[in-house]
């Protein structure tokens, strides 16, 4: 059945998007082996490139000092994977179907759902953060990163918008799956995970316009010297228009079985 | 409407592209009443329920549900009833009572954890309190499904196919349940495919065949048309095929 999100009403909706974002972080907090598991992947890149991308010579590009924003940003963008995984298995297990029972309109479970996921996926970038800044000593301005953890917000709330969309398109968990690793690893590697200069013309044209590359314009100079881009509202808008978009398309889009 | 009536079901239809689902079925239900409907898979049942539950919306016809017309007032019929699915289809990583704390605020209720945990008790989960589904059998998750289905405390409870893969031990255990939301009046519909379970909890049974009603009575009604001899061979348990096939028959299905 197609079921068009209705937008809630603020007052009447708040209280059970909060109640039901804090239960699913209460789940995740029952199930921390996923949470570490899901922080894997961006903690193993940064060891990686930390051992073979420091500098050995005065003048060589430090290169884990370029990927690290990026890295925190693919934090981020896997949290969005995570959303679109949850919807889909609920979806396969008739979860939604469950709640769709209740008199809580299911536009309102899926925001709160996007609201947790939002939450840990910033407790997430957090420790990526950290553990590259105190653990692997990647030279970070404190201030910045506190700063870079607000703007990460935008990036959260993009990446799982997008997440919710895939997930309406995707009818089994592992297609899911695959179409989210085939928008992300694209995207982490055009919008910051390679220096622009490598690619080519028309991708160097592209990769301004994607998402990841929108973080990375935010939060690379905020963690290299603490501040802002010198025109730090388009990339802002970017990612806002990016999750208004996503998320219509999702509402459009969702099926609950 | 007559204020007896809990359910009154009119002229209801549903498709899914070419094969009807729900054809012209009409039935009422009473209040206080346990009422089954029966039949083999695809026969409507649980697109019956999903109608009745406002969790689908019918080509044509009308359900009003304790006064309500469904279709006009969905979410408010939504607080007054309360739904077991066929799956269990718990949230996987929240414990029975952060389950049951969940669907109660989900119903705008508050509830402590004491009441909880009473609802837990009284589905004998209580000490599986702080337990996740996966670690729960097959019984305990349909329990706390059914505790799920009253954390609202409902007037009308659906229940689809509650006892589908349950041993016999678990699935007496749930008779009891249901007979206990009996003698609360409330109104309980089931769905089932075996009538011996039917004759055991329900008032009344409609038995639906390609999405038809094409019987309505009380169970001993219903196996009083049967031929005993030929219905219960080997002194085995009626089953569903064995009354359906005899109350369909040729005749019936070539009217």
């Amino acid at each position: 059945m197609n079921t068009l999100i209705s937008i809630p009403p603020a007052r009447t909706a708040l209280r059970p998007i909060i109640q039901f974002a804090s239960a699913l972080i209460r789940a995740s907090l029952n199930d921390l082996r996923t949470f570490a598991i899901t922080l894997l992947t961006p903690l193993f890149m940064l060891v990686l490139f930390w051992v073979v991308g420091r500098p050995e010579e005065p003048g060589d590009m430090d290169l884990v000092a370029f990927i690290f924003p990026a890295i925190v940003g693919l934090t981020v963008m896997l949290g969005g994977q995570t959303a679109a995984m949850r919807i889909v298995n609920w979806r396969a297990q008739g979860v939604f179907q469950r709640l769709a029972v209740t008199p809580t309109p299911l536009g309102h479970l899926v925001i709160g759902l996007g609201l947790a996921q939002a939450l840990v996926s910033a407790a997430q970038a957090a420790i990526v953060l950290l553990f590259g800044w105190l653990a692997l000593g990647i030279g970070v301005n404190g201030p910045g990163a506190v700063t870079a953890m607000l703007v990460l917000v935008f990036g959260v709330l993009a990446f799982i918008a997008l997440g919710l969309f895939l997930a309406c398109l995707a009818s089994k968990p592992d297609v899911a799956s695959a179409a989210f690793m085939f928008t992300l690893l694209p995207m982490f590697f055009l919008g910051g995970g390679f220096p622009p200069h490598i690619l080519p013309p028309f991708l160097q044209t592209i990769s301004p316009y994607l998402p990841t590359a929108m973080l990375n314009t935010l939060i690379s100079p905020l963690l290299a010297n603490g501040s802002l881009p010198a025109e730090p509202w388009w990339p802002m808008l970017g990612l806002a228009a990016y999750t208004v978009g996503f998320s219509a398309l999702a509402a459009w889009k969702f099926k609950w079985e | 409407m007559n204020a007896s009536i809990a359910i009154h079901v009119e002229h209801l239809h549903k498709a899914y592209g070419d094969v009807r689902a729900v054809d012209d079925l009409s039935f009422s239900v009473y209040r206080g009443e346990i009422f089954g409907l029966l039949g083999p898979n695809g026969a409507g049942k649980t697109t019956t329920l999903g109608l009745l539950q406002g969790l689908r919306r019918a080509d044509a016809g009308r359900v009003t549900v304790l006064g309500q017309d469904l279709a006009a007032h969905a979410q408010a019929v939504k607080r007054r009833i309360g739904v077991q699915l066929q799956r269990t289809s718990l949230l996987p990583d929240l414990t029975a009572l952060q389950q049951i704390e969940l669907f109660a605020h989900l119903y705008g209720r508050q509830i402590n954890r004491a009441s909880a945990l009473a609802l837990l008790e009284r589905v004998s989960l209580a000490e599986k309190a702080n337990a996740l589904p996966a670690r729960l059998s097959g019984g305990q998750q349909q329990r706390l499904a059914l505790a799920l289905a009253l954390v609202n405390d409902p007037e009308i409870v659906f229940l689809d196919e509650p006892t589908a893969g349950l041993d016999p031990q678990a699935r007496r255990n749930l008779w009891d349940l249901v007979r206990g939301l009996g003698a609360e009046a409330r109104t309980v519909i089931l769905t089932t495919h075996y009538l011996e379970e039917a004759e055991a909890l329900c008032h009344r049974v409609g038995i639906l065949d390609g999405g038809r009603l094409i019987a309505l009575d009380t169970p001993a009604a219903l196996l009083g048309r049967i031929a005993a001899p030929s219905a219960a061979p080997h002194g085995r348990a009626l089953n569903l095929e064995e009354v359906f096939l005899q109350l369909t028959g040729r005749a019936l299905r070539e009217a």
